[in-house]
């Protein structure tokens, strides 16, 4: 994963098999890195599973950014259908 | 009129409606929160395949019938009813024998592909499913539950019966735990600890729910119909038992003891009431009397009706419910004889008059004797109208004329030959039916179907339709139909000309 500034806005970067394990991984590298009210993006493109641990990381970083400051990048569709089934489409970026 | 609206009831002040309006919305945050877990643990259980999915359910079976002897005796001291050996088997049956019949089941992904046809089928999870635990079968009902919602990948909520949440907890703690460990995603199981009336409805009727597998009393089962989610819901049972002519008769009455003994007759399933031709009354009330039957008189039977059924109700007393015989009998003042085991009420009609002709989870059995098989049918059609419609029927016979012309007279889901009703319409042990905990009633018991419900009951099936062109269209003039002169023999004529 790769966690970077872009014109204020904290972009993480991520790939691969997202189980509990990687999810953990997140999010200890995101706890030094949140600011409250700074926007969140999360580049989702090269991710292929999500697991519950993933939806937590997103739903803290989502608390952190504020309403409407959290998006996901690049979802593929089998990720996309994931939050739509949890019945989340908030943070979906209008692409 | 219409009721008025809840702020202006006038027997409530205004701390009490804002009181209630709070709690209302306390009911409703629950459920939005118990339900959104659910959602989220569906769409993560939705990523995986068949072989971890099948990973998982079995985890859980393996838990679950390793714990079946404590989850037993724990169901069986918090409800205080049916006997805790039976109830043994009953987790044995919810956790063994459903997971032998569902393992091999295709329930992710894509199921079947038929290339004649050029029909391929998906199957696809329904979404959160709660399920309604009844007393009478708490814990089975939990495993078999959890069992076939996870099979297909569906998160499930378990709301059990306040008399029974105890043990149901504890089982689906196992069960989760289990899940857990074998990679099923977090809250794919939850259960509630505390449970009322409001919660349970809140929670039936949230929009992010997609099923209820309702198992219940027939106002729990009403109430989720109600909701507007969609459910697999259970109809009472009223079960008769025809012992034909042609029947071995000490068979026969050796199986109605089993089933109907059976954790104290807590099955729905269980016979209600014995009909018999003239011919072979008195061999067979001979042959219940050696087995350890106590034959009432009309007093007794009388006595029998006060404790065993509430007539405002017009339903069974829940205290006697899954209780032995010698005890109901003890409790009416029925000086049974030391070791009965089962109430045989003879009773001439069926009805309101006769409290007995309906269903009585408990070792009681209601006795007809009609003097002809015609007879003897039209009795077993009355008991099945009466409160049991789309159940469960039971004959014993070796005339298979007979057997058949019963079969398709009655109204019932499951019709067991031979059999102990109660094992034979939960299926597996001595039938081949799929193994259930809930026994569909088809539309007369206003169920959706007549079928065990399990773990194929429970996926979405989509379906990849190729183009097959309709052979006997492709050479056709469909214009031909626009000819008000030619009726439907004639269409089929030039479906069928040979050019």
């Amino acid at each position: 994963m790769n966690i970077k500034e872009c014109d204020g806005r904290l972009v993480c970067t991520l790939e691969g098999h997202f189980d509990t394990v990687q999810s953990q991984k997140l999010e200890t590298e995101l706890k030094g890195r949140l600011t409250p009210q700074q926007p969140v993006a999360f580049e989702m493109q090269a991710v292929t599973y999500v697991c519950s641990a993933f939806l937590r990381v997103c739903f803290a970083a989502a608390k952190s950014a504020g309403a409407g400051r959290f998006k996901l990048l690049g979802l593929t569709p089998p990720i996309k259908r994931v939050f739509m089934m949890a019945g989340i489409s908030d943070w979906f970026a209008d692409e | 009129m219409a009721p008025l609206p809840m702020a202006t009831r006038l027997w409530d002040t205004e701390n009490q409606v804002r009181k209630r309006y709070t709690m209302e919305n306390q009911i409703l945050q629950f459920a939005d929160e118990i339900v959104g877990r659910a959602a989220q643990a569906g769409a993560v259980y939705a990523q995986l395949g068949q072989a971890e999915t099948d990973r998982i359910v079995d985890a859980i079976h393996k838990a679950a019938f390793n714990n079946r002897v404590r989850l037993a005796r724990m169901a069986n001291e918090e409800t205080g009813m049916g006997r805790w050996e039976d109830k043994v088997i009953k987790n044995v049956v919810a956790s063994q024998l459903v997971y032998e019949d569902i393992k091999d089941l295709k329930t992710a992904g894509i199921v079947s592909e038929d290339f004649g046809s050029g029909i391929l089928e998906i199957a696809q999870p329904v979404g959160p499913i709660l399920a309604i635990i009844p007393v009478t079968n708490p814990t089975s009902t939990v495993i078999f539950k959890i069992l076939i919602a996870l099979k297909a990948r569906n998160p499930i909520i378990v709301c059990p019966s306040g008399k029974a949440k105890r043990c149901c907890a504890e089982t689906a703690r196992i069960c989760y735990e289990a899940a857990l460990a074998a990679g099923a995603p977090e809250e794919c199981i939850q259960w509630l600890n505390e449970t009322s009336r409001e919660q349970t409805q809140a929670l039936m009727s949230h929009k992010g729910l997609a099923l209820i597998l309702a198992t219940g009393g027939t106002g729990l089962v009403k109430s989720a119909y109600s909701s507007g989610t969609p459910t697999l819901g259970v109809g009472a049972g009223n079960v008769p038992v025809f012992i034909d002519s042609s029947a071995d008769i000490p068979f026969a009455v050796s199986q109605i003891l089993l089933s109907k003994l059976f954790d104290n007759g807590t099955i729905c399933a269980s016979e209600q009431a014995v009909v018999v031709e003239t011919a072979i009354a008195d061999a067979t009330r001979a042959e219940f009397e050696r087995q350890g039957a106590y034959f009432l008189s009309r007093e007794e039977t009388h006595k029998l009706e006060a404790v065993a059924f509430d007539r405002a109700k017009g339903a069974m007393k829940p205290d006697i419910v899954g209780q032995s015989a010698a005890l109901i009998a003890q409790k009416a003042g029925i000086a049974a004889p030391a070791g009965v085991r089962l109430l045989v009420a003879p009773l001439a009609g069926v009805g309101e008059k006769y409290p007995l002709s309906a269903e009585i989870l408990a070792p009681i059995l209601g006795f007809y004797v009609e003097p002809s098989f015609t007879g003897a049918v039209n009795r077993c059609l009355d008991l099945n109208f009466y409160g049991g419609i789309g159940h469960t029927v039971s004959l014993y016979a070796n005339n298979e004329v007979r057997i058949r012309e019963f079969a398709l007279l009655m109204n019932a889901g499951r019709i067991v030959v031979n059999t102990p009703s109660s094992q034979g319409a939960v299926g597996g042990i001595f039938n081949r039916l799929s193994p259930s905990f809930t026994l569909g009633c088809g539309t007369g018991g206003k169920n959706i179907t007549t079928d065990n419900v399990t773990a194929r009951h429970l996926v979405n099936i989509q379906r990849v339709a190729r183009r097959r062109d309709n052979q006997r269209l492709a050479r056709f003039n469909t214009a031909l139909y626009l000819d008000e002169s030619l009726d439907v023999d004639a269409i089929e004529a030039q479906y069928n000309r040979n050019y």
